[in-house]
């Protein structure tokens, strides 16, 4: 009983920042509003998203049986990499893809790969790529 | 230089993740309670933290923050 309030509780919460977002005044540009927040997170908000963004399936239950089978290894191969890797990859790619989606306009980044190639198709490419590299993050969940 | 400094610690740090020396090390235990490989690497990720910092202080792209938006296509 405990549990399945916890989840009508996080239900109404959701509802209620879909209502609250939903009578916002939607800006110039609404795509951009609904997806990226208008290209205008806080810090802190912008730091929950990126937490949000790490803690993947891979990372709260892969890591764990990692841990369960290998010890404290699991440690310098998870966390101690992404500390070096996560805010470099954001310090030296994220920041210019952020200026460009800003300077044109682009939502994904496939948007960017599109405009960059001058292809189509490379959206094809690019989906089939990444859904080829979540495999092993499924299986591992 | 400033730059230059940023990278060859940047290198450095990825060099020294390379942690063969403490990997399979059990012994000596720091603290009473934590292996050394994993007190290196407890270290290792508050040097990371300082570097991050650093970077952020001294090398951000502010360029990047002034660019405006004459250019979006849509």
């Amino acid at each position: 009983m405990i549990p399945a309030l916890f989840v009508f509780a996080y239900l109404a919460i959701v509802i209620y920042i879909g209502v609250f977002a939903f009578r916002r005044k939607v800006g110039e540009h609404p795509a951009e509003d609904y997806f990226l927040a208008n290209r205008a997170l806080g810090q802190f908000v912008f730091l929950l998203s990126l937490f949000g963004t790490n803690m993947t399936a891979f990372a709260i239950l892969g890591s764990s049986g990692h841990a369960f089978s290998n010890g404290v290894v699991t440690y310098p191969l998870m966390a101690s990499s992404s500390a070096l890797v996560v805010p470099l990859s954001l310090f030296l790619i994220g920041t210019r893809v952020w200026a460009l989606g800003k300077r044109y306009g682009f939502i994904t980044p496939v948007q960017m790969f599109r405009d960059r190639w001058e292809c189509g198709h490379i959206g094809t490419v690019i989906r089939s790529c990444r859904r080829r590299c979540s495999c092993p993050t499924s299986s591992s969940a | 230089m400033k730059r230059l400094l940023l990278v060859i610690a940047i290198i450095a740090l990825y060099l020294l993740h390379q942690d063969f020396w403490f990997w399979r090390a059990a012994a000596p235990i720091v603290f009473g309670f934590l292996p050394v490989g994993l007190f290196y690497h407890v270290c290792y990720t508050l040097v990371i933290s300082a570097l991050m910092w650093a970077l952020v202080r001294y090398a951000w792209p502010s360029h990047l923050e002034g660019e405006d938006k004459e250019a979006r296509t849509d």
